[in-house]
C-alpha cells in the first residue's frame, strides 16, 4: 500500500493579510519500497509538502492516505497510520533534550508504551545502524557529540519507531563531506535491507543521483516535474526554473560536449564520469 | 592563541588548540575542517565573541581581550551565520541594515546613505521596504551582509553561510562575496564546507582537531586528493577528474580547479 496525495492545498494564514497558497492541488503516490527525492528552491512548497505525508499539517482542500487511511480521520486508525510515517526534520540534532543519548533515542519508543526489554532492543538496533556504538554512546550526553554524530543520534530515534515509512528533510545540510557520505550510505542501507520506503528532501542534486530511484521537482507549491533521476537531471529548463543545479558530474560533461569533446554526459558517479571521458578521448585523440 | 571550552572542569574540551595565524588585510581566506574541527570556534575569536583562554587574538593592533576596544572590534569585523533567520531581527530588510549603524550612532542622513550603499552593494536595492520573511534564504544571507557592511567593517567572516541554500541562492552569495573582495577590497574569512567555494578563495586552512593542519593556496591544497579526503574533507569535483585523468596517463597542467579549467585543459 502506497501514500497518497490527492489533490491537496494548503494554504498558510487563510483570510488574513498574510494569506499564502504552499500547496496548489498537488497529486502524488508514494509507492511502498520507493526511495523518491524532493527537490525546489527555497520556499517551493517542499517542505509544506512533506508535513503533510505524516498528518502534522492537514490540507486544506484534498486528502492524504497511508495504506488507504486517511490522515484526517479521528480514532485509533488515523494515529495508527500517523505512526507509520516518521519524520526527520531539517537540523534535527535541535530536537535533542535527554540527559543521555539512549535516553533521547528511547522517548518515541516510550511514548508508544512499549515494555523495557523491547525499547532497549530498539535503542540498541537503532544507534547500530546510524554507526553510533551503543556501550561507548549510550551514557553520553547528545550534547557532547559532533554536529554529524549528533545528527545520527536526532535521527536513530525516528529509526528506533521503526517507521514503514522514513521521511527526511535535507537531512545532510551542514554536514562537512566524511559526514554527508556517511549519512547517505545509512539512508541507503535502510531503504535497501530494512525495506523502508524513503522520502528525501534535498536541494542537493548529487546526493539524490546516488539514491534516488524517482525526482519530484516543486515549484511554486506545484509539481513541476516528476521523473527518473537519469531523464530528471536532463531537464533543463525545468532544473533552471526550480532554481537548481545539475549533479557537478552532469554539467562538467556538458561543458566539455560543448566544447567539442564528444563524450555521454549521462553519468553521476566519480568512476563512471572519468570513464566517459577516457572513452571519448581515446575517440577523439583531440577536440 | 587556544581556546578551551568548560575550562577547569570535568568537561574541558580543547576547540582551538595553540594557533599561530595571521591573516593579512584584503586576503580572501577559506577555511576547511571536519565538523568539530575548531572552525567556528576560532572564527568566533575574530570579532571578541569568544576570548582566547590561552595566548592572544588581535585585530588592527586591538587586543581583543581588551574590553575598550570591543566596539571597534565589532565595526571592523562583522559576522554572517549559517542560519538566516536567526539574524534578521526588524520586520523591514532597510530597519534590519539600519540597525548597527543606528548603534553606532551614526545620524540619520548618513545612516539613510549606508544602507542604500550596502544594499547596492549585495544587489538587492530594489528590495530595501520588504519583509525579510518573504525573501528567499539566499537573499536573507545577502541583507545580512548588507548588515555588516553598513558598519562599514573591513573584514567580513561568514560561517558556513551557504549551508542551508539551494543552488541559485549560494551561487549568488558567493558572487556576493567575491565582488566584495574584489571591488570594495573586504577582508574575508569564509568557512565552507563546499570544497568548489573554496576553490575560489586566495588561500585555504585545513583544521583538524583544533589545530592548522595545511594552509596554502586552493592549487596547493587541492592536489593533495588522497590526503584531503583521508582528512575526511574532498577537492573540488574538476580537481578530482584531473587527478585521476592523470593516473590514467593523461597528460593534464597542474592546478585545475574548476569546470573552465578542466575544460580549457581538454579541449585545447
Amino acid at each position: 500500500m502506497p501514500i497518497e496525495l490527492k489533490h491537496v492545498t494548503y494554504t498558510y494564514m487563510p483570510q488574513t493579510p498574510f494569506e499564502r497558497v504552499a500547496l496548489q492541488d498537488v497529486s502524488l503516490t508514494i509507492e511502498e519500497g520507493s526511495f523518491t527525492a524532493i527537490a525546489g528552491h527555497t520556499g517551493s512548497g517542499k517542505s509544506t509538502l512533506v508535513q503533510h505525508l505524516n498528518g502534522i499539517l492537514q490540507p486544506t482542500g484534498g486528502q492524504v492516505l497511508v495504506d488507504g487511511t486517511d490522515l484526517a480521520a479521528r480514532g485509533k486508525a488515523a494515529l495508527t497510520a500517523r505512526r507509520k510515517v516518521g519524520m526527520v526534520f531539517q537540523y534535527p540534532e535541535h530536537q535533542l533534550f535527554e540527559e543521555t543519548v539512549a535516553l533521547d533515542i528511547a522517548f518515541g519508543p516510550k511514548n508508544m508504551e512499549l515494555p523495557a526489554a523491547e525499547i532497549e532492543q530498539r535503542v540498541r538496533q537503532a544507534m547500530e545502524f546510524v554507526h553510533l556504538d551503543y556501550e561507548t554512546y549510550k551514557d553520553r550526553s547528545p550534547f557532547q557529540l559532533s554536529g554529524g554524530q549528533m545528527r545520527r543520534a536526532a535521527i536513530a530515534g525516528v529509526i528506533a519507531l521503526k517507521p514503514k515509512y522514513l521521511v527526511l528533510d535535507e537531512p545532510t545540510a551542514g554536514l562537512d563531506p566524511r559526514g554527508r557520505e556517511d549519512l547517505l550510505q545509512r539512508i541507503v542501507q535502510l531503504h535497501k535491507k530494512e525495506k523502508i520506503t524513503i522520502v528525501f528532501v534535498s536541494h542537493n542534486m548529487d546526493d539524490i543521483a546516488r539514491t534516488a530511484d524517482r525526482v519530484v521537482f516543486m515549484d511554486q507549491g506545484k509539481v513541476l516535474l516528476d521523473e527518473a533521476p537519469a531523464k530528471a537531471f536532463f531537464a533543463e529548463k525545468e532544473i533552471a526554473q526550480a532554481g537548481l543545479a545539475a549533479p557537478q558530474m552532469v554539467t562538467l560533461l556538458t561543458k566539455l560536449r560543448e566544447k567539442g569533446l564528444a563524450v555521454d554526459p549521462a553519468a553521476f558517479t566519480m568512476e563512471d564520469g572519468v570513464a566517459h571521458i577516457m572513452k571519448a578521448l581515446r575517440e577523439a585523440k583531440s577536440c | 592563541m587556544s581556546h578551551v571550552y568548560h575550562d577547569g572542569t570535568a568537561n574541558a574540551h580543547t576547540a582551538v588548540d595553540h594557533i599561530d595565524l595571521t591573516i593579512k588585510e584584503g586576503e580572501f581566506l577559506a577555511i576547511l575542517g571536519t565538523n568539530g574541527s575548531g572552525k567556528s570556534t576560532l572564527a568566533k575569536h575574530f570579532n571578541a565573541i569568544l576570548l582566547p583562554t590561552e595566548g592572544h587574538c588581535r585585530v588592527a593592533g586591538m587586543d581583543t581581550a581588551d574590553e575598550a576596544h570591543l566596539w571597534d572590534i565589532r565595526q571592523q569585523v562583522g559576522m554572517v551565520f549559517q542560519n538566516p533567520d536567526n539574524q534578521i531581527i526588524a520586520a523591514v530588510v532597510e530597519d534590519d541594515v539600519a540597525f548597527g549603524p543606528e548603534n553606532l550612532g551614526v545620524p540619520p542622513t548618513k545612516i539613510r546613505q549606508r544602507v542604500a550603499e550596502s544594499l547596492a552593494a549585495v544587489g538587492m536595492e530594489h528590495y530595501r521596504k520588504f519583509a525579510p520573511h518573504l525573501l528567499s534564504g539566499g537573499q536573507k544571507q545577502r541583507i545580512a551582509i548588507a548588515g555588516a557592511l553598513a558598519m562599514h567593517t573591513k573584514c567580513l567572516v561568514l560561517d558556513e553561510p551557504t549551508a542551508m541554500l539551494d543552488p541559485s541562492g549560494r551561487r549568488d552569495v558567493l558572487h556576493t562575496v567575491r565582488q566584495l573582495h574584489e571591488k570594495a577590497g573586504i577582508t574575508v574569512v569564509y568557512i565552507t564546507h563546499f570544497m568548489e567555494e573554496a576553490a575560489a578563495a586566495d588561500r585555504v586552512l585545513v583544521m583538524e582537531q583544533g589545530k592548522i593542519v595545511d594552509d596554502g593556496t586552493p592549487a596547493e591544497i587541492f592536489r593533495q586528493v588522497a590526503v584531503m579526503k583521508k582528512r575526511g574533507l574532498d577537492v573540488p569535483l574538476a580537481a578530482e577528474v584531473a587527478w585521476r585523468l592523470r593516473q590514467q596517463g593523461i597528460h593534464l597542467p597542474e592546478g585545475i580547479l574548476t569546470d573552465e579549467d578542466l575544460v580549457m585543459a581538454l579541449c585545447r
